[in-house]
């Protein structure tokens, strides 16, 4: 029953050793959201009920409907927190792109080493 | 690019854009909405980017009609949910036309977001395909 | 419901100003939107803002607490002293640099107003995107390595702070503020779930607070940006997250003696002096200087008192004047020498001087500056706690004065000189940040009573959530 939350912690650590180990400074964009998207599962999974509804009302399940259904709220939650991470997304991108143009190289020891 | 690409990419955008502005539409419905709309219709404005180039795609899709197509949309956006406030009146009749099944003008909020989102996904494919 | 007007201005004038490239529509909206925002808080104080309607545990509102009113008026009263300071200093593809201002000031009112804690979080991001994108906005070498530092930890942070809320609805099934507030002080003994949360939300707000552990980031961002941008995120950056971190803790009723954060605040309060010693680039020297000021406040609002988180409130609005001072100053003096290298600068200019004279002795604490009645009040309250605090404390206090006297004496009194001349427009907002400095010196009463309604608001707890529930 837990399995989930050791998947979220899987993605998690997927994504920090991205960020943490990995040279390439597009690998580390690509951690940045690995561990977004953990996040994300976490969410979805906080809103689940054992054997819940579909949470829309009819005329005939609105007497039971507000105990079983599984909770609506952790997806808007998440579709907001996307728009968020591709905001970010795009601009890690374009400073990568102009982080290029300068030293010609993508590795983060060189990034290092910009300002001499 | 190749003459194919460019014939099939003329051809197939059109639908492409049609099946976004489904989407954006049928917000209150079906899962979607304005953003997801919005990336799609963006998605077939890459296309046309990537097919016809940046100087060929600018004869129709220009950056500055974007932007001010996005401040346009935000200011609809801004009016829509600052008007529950002011024009209290004249939104109930606006509602009574927009009122699809039970979803007030969330159509009209769906519709300006969708085109923000839409103006600025393309700004930024602009951007990065620009040298 | 007057409240929405400030944030639709910023909005509208960041979309504007975009679109039709002219600065001089960023510019209008920032000065109307405070404007606006004192005047919507002379109407409304203490009001409640369900949006749309829908009643508090289920929409959004917004509280006009007195702890939010001070943050917000002191965020934008710091940007308007910016946005004066910075219509000569940036020249080039100002549109893009007032857009990006407009969306900073709204996540910052968007943050300190909120009563829904997701809220909170999308205007934060709202924030910290807007200011990824001013640290890069030269795009010379410094900015875009400082820039790309700032981002990865800073999105690193933020999706802490979102399992930090995802766990709290968790565990309590609201977002409403003041619904979380009353299902967690039914209990009696939190359960240590509840501290894990609280300690994951509070880590990932130190971090954009540049407080101990995650302090890295701030010197590489603020030394390639603009000097305004430099003055805004020393003096606002660590506003805002320490308001939410307060605001975290005011929820959970933690607001008391946590050596914690005590010890968090010594610990920064001395590597922000020890490094600032050695930095040879000025702006670098006053970044760790500004992580060492944050410091102060920290141990300030670790001892959980009345006096003390009114000593804090004091310092953080204090420090905001003095690190807005001093980054105008200093950059007025590096925009016109050109470099930036201590050793490479010096000024004769008799307006700087005295100007930079007066904010280095308000951030030491020499009497008749504001600086000085803060740091009174926090060496009062350290004292009562445990004197070798106030020993601790007077030690930092002794290494800000040793490299801020560097520092001055490196610029102004080295022996060859040049005459430089600055533009009025650049005047004007040094003039009134050292006018505040000595006024707030000379009759501290006035600082003192809105800082003490304003760290009221933090120990009513069950007024707060019958304002909003009830």
């Amino acid at each position: 029953m837990y399995i989930v939350y050791l998947f979220v912690a899987a993605l998690m650590g997927i994504g920090i050793y991205a960020v943490v180990m990995k040279d390439n400074i597009l690998k580390k964009v690509i951690g940045l959201g690995i561990i977004g998207h953990g996040v994300h599962v976490l969410l979805v999974n906080i809103g689940h009920v054992e054997g819940g509804l579909i949470p829309i009302i009819t005329s005939e399940n609105i007497a039971y409907l507000g105990m079983h259904s599984v909770d609506p709220i952790p997806q808007a939650l998440v579709l907001t927190s996307i728009v968020i991470d591709f905001g970010i997304t795009v601009l890690a991108l374009s400073i990568i792109v102009m982080i290029y143009k300068h030293i010609h190289s993508l590795s983060s020891k060189d990034v290092g080493k910009m300002k001499g | 690019m190749d003459m194919i690409v460019r014939t099939v990419a003329k051809g197939i955008v059109p639908f492409i854009w049609i099946y976004g502005a489904y989407i954006i539409l049928h917000g209150h419905i079906t899962p979607g909405g304005s953003f997801s709309g919005g990336v799609i219709v963006a998605a077939g404005a890459v296309l046309l980017i990537i097919a016809y180039g940046t100087k060929g795609a600018e004869k129709s899709l220009h950056e500055d009609n974007l932007h001010l197509l996005e401040a346009l949309a935000g200011a609809v956006l801004v009016f829509l949910l600052l008007s529950e406030m002011f024009f209290r009146d004249y939104v109930t009749v606006l509602m009574g036309y927009f009122d699809i099944v039970s979803a007030g003008y969330v159509l009209l909020l769906n519709v300006a977001g969708g085109v923000m989102v839409l103006a600025a996904l393309i700004t930024i494919a602009y951007m990065f395909t620009r040298r | 419901m007057l409240i929405v007007i400030p944030i639709a201005i910023l909005l509208m004038g960041a979309l504007f100003t975009l679109a039709f490239r002219n600065d001089k529509i960023g510019i209008t909206a920032l000065i109307a939107s405070f404007i606006s925002l004192i005047y919507v808080f002379w109407s409304e104080a203490g009001a409640v803002f369900a949006f749309s309607g829908w009643e508090p545990p289920f929409g959004i509102v917004w509280v006009l607490d007195s702890f939010s009113i001070f943050m917000s008026l002191l965020v934008m009263g710091i940007t308007s002293l910016i946005v004066i300071y910075s219509v000569r200093y940036i020249k080039k593809r100002s549109h893009r640099y007032y857009a990006l201002i407009c969306l900073i000031s709204m996540g910052m009112i968007g943050v300190s107003l909120t009563g829904d804690i997701f809220n909170m979080y999308v205007f934060f991001e709202i924030l910290s995107i807007a200011s990824y994108g001013l640290v890069a906005f030269f795009s010379d070498r410094h900015a875009l390595e400082g820039a790309f530092k700032y981002l990865i930890m800073g999105s690193f942070a933020s999706s802490f702070i979102l399992i930090g809320i995802a766990l709290l609805y968790g565990l309590t099934g609201t977002l409403n503020m003041a619904d979380i507030a009353s299902n967690v002080s039914v209990m009696s003994h939190l359960p240590p779930i509840y501290m894990a949360t609280l300690g994951i939300i509070i880590g990932g707000f130190c971090l954009k607070a540049a407080i101990f552990p995650f302090h890295a980031w701030k010197p590489d961002a603020i030394e390639g940006t603009p000097s305004p941008i430099g003055a805004l995120f020393a003096a606002t950056s660590s506003a805002i997250g320490l308001y939410c971190i307060m605001r975290v803790l005011f929820l959970f009723g933690l607001i008391q003696l946590n050596w914690i954060l005590i010890a968090i605040g010594v610990i920064t309060m001395f590597v922000g002096a020890f490094l600032a010693f050695m930095q040879k680039n000025i702006t670098r020297l006053l970044a760790y200087s500004s992580i060492s000021q944050v410091g102060y406040i920290v141990v300030a609002y670790g001892i959980g008192n009345l006096p003390a988180i009114t000593a804090g409130t004091y310092q953080i609005l204090n420090n905001a004047l003095i690190e807005a001072l001093l980054f105008m100053a200093f950059g007025a003096a590096i925009h016109v020498a050109g470099s930036e290298i201590l050793g490479k600068v010096s000024v004769k200019n008799d307006f700087l001087l005295i100007s930079c004279l007066i904010g280095i002795l308000a951030l030491i604490g020499i009497p008749l500056t504001n600086g000085f009645v803060s740091k009174w009040l926090i060496y009062m309250v350290t004292w009562t706690v445990n004197p070798i605090l106030t020993v601790l404390t007077l030690v930092i206090t002794g290494f800000t004065m040793a490299y801020s006297l560097k520092l001055f004496s490196s610029v102004f009194l080295s022996p060859d000189k040049k005459t430089i001349d600055i533009p009025m427009s650049m005047k004007i907002p040094i003039i009134i940040a050292v006018v505040f400095c000595i006024m707030m010196g000379i009759l501290p009463q006035g600082g003192y009573v809105v800082s003490e309604i304003a760290s009221k608001a933090l120990f009513e707890l069950p007024k707060y959530i019958g304002l909003v529930l009830g």
